[in-house]
């Protein structure tokens, strides 16, 4: 399993900062096999993003405080 | 070489079964098929059979993302393939099954190895060349390259389609160069029996369908600290049983 690059961890914490996202979407969509990227796993290690209870979706990720100041200090 | 029964549905069962590792842990599964296809089979045939199941998934992956590829990437490993397999061809080298465990062992941890501020760039010739050199290179006495092609393409601007699809067909090119080293060029040539070959692609395409299932269900952190773990202990026992045969070679 592979570190995430820094772009990848950006690009996924900008996509749920457009707006919440359910969990099984964001594993979906950003879970890689081969290489397995632990983009998901890394933003969530840094508290760039966290998993939050929802009350008819199951789990939602939200982006967090210092996941808005990690796209801010990038230009996004 | 024909297999009897017993023994296809214990490597049609493996299959499925490191198939669901590799989905969930992305190179755990690789690690094991191989080193139980060179206990039951002569390592030419092992490769063979591997390389099939390796080239209809990773094929399967790069036609899927086919328009994210990175053709230039691809061009440059290529031509380090190229490079290595007109050098091996001299040799015509087949490593021994100890050899090949050992290194398969040592594998996972080269990535490790490369010091953090050598960042490797995916868009330099010089590089793609170096890195098909020597993935190559491990593909012909291992199986498997994954971990070290990875490091290639972490390092550079790629998004994560472009670094699926080009990695994805730099394996489609490493997988056939292996087919063609082991099938055609070395003296004790294999071939993979085309119902063997279906099969073990359909246990494959079944493993990795019940991963994603798996996968949603686990947390983040058991993710992590499993993943680590696995292929931390499965290298570590390749190397040891590897020199422990190279020391104490089987009558």
């Amino acid at each position: 399993m592979a570190d995430a690059p820094d772009p990848l961890v950006l690009d996924l914490v900008e996509w749920i900062a457009t707006e919440p996202r359910p969990y099984a979407d964001v594993l979906d969509r950003w879970r890689t096999s081969c290489p397995r990227l632990a983009v998901w796993e890394d933003a969530v290690d840094r508290g760039f993003v966290k998993r939050v209870p929802a009350a008819w979706q199951g789990a939602q990720v939200i982006v967090t405080e210092s996941g808005v100041k990690f796209l801010r200090d990038n230009g996004r | 070489m024909s297999l009897g029964l017993a023994l296809t549905a214990f490597l049609l069962a493996t299959m499925v079964g490191t198939s669901f590792l590799s989905g969930i842990f992305g190179m755990a599964g690789g690690l094991i098929l191989v080193g139980v296809l060179l206990a039951i089979m002569p390592l030419p045939a092992a490769m063979m059979l591997h390389g099939v199941t390796q080239l209809a998934s990773n094929g399967w992956r790069a036609l899927l993302w086919w328009r994210h590829i990175r053709w230039s990437s691809v061009a440059a490993y290529v031509t380090g393939c190229a490079l290595a397999l007109l050098g091996w061809s001299l040799f015509r080298y087949v490593p021994e099954a100890p050899v090949a465990l050992l290194m398969l062992g040592v594998t996972p941890f080269l990535a490790r190895l490369a010091p953090a501020k050598l960042r490797a760039n995916p868009d330099s010739v010089l590089q793609g060349v170096f890195y098909g050199t020597i993935c190559m290179t491990l593909i012909l006495l291992t199986g498997v390259a994954g971990p070290l092609i990875d490091t290639f393409f972490l390092g550079g601007t790629l998004d994560r389609r472009q670094i699926v699809a080009t990695k994805s067909a730099c394996q489609v090119v490493g997988h056939s160069t292996k087919l063609i080293y082991f099938g055609a060029i070395i003296d004790q040539t294999a071939s993979v029996d085309p119902v063997i070959a279906a099969l073990a692609i359909a246990a494959s395409m079944i493993g990795t369908s019940l991963a994603a299932r798996v996968l949603e269900a686990m947390s983040d952190v058991q993710y992590r600290l499993w993943a680590n773990r696995i292929i931390t202990t499965i290298a570590a026992y390749y190397v040891v049983d590897g020199a422990y045969l190279l020391m104490w070679p089987v009558a």
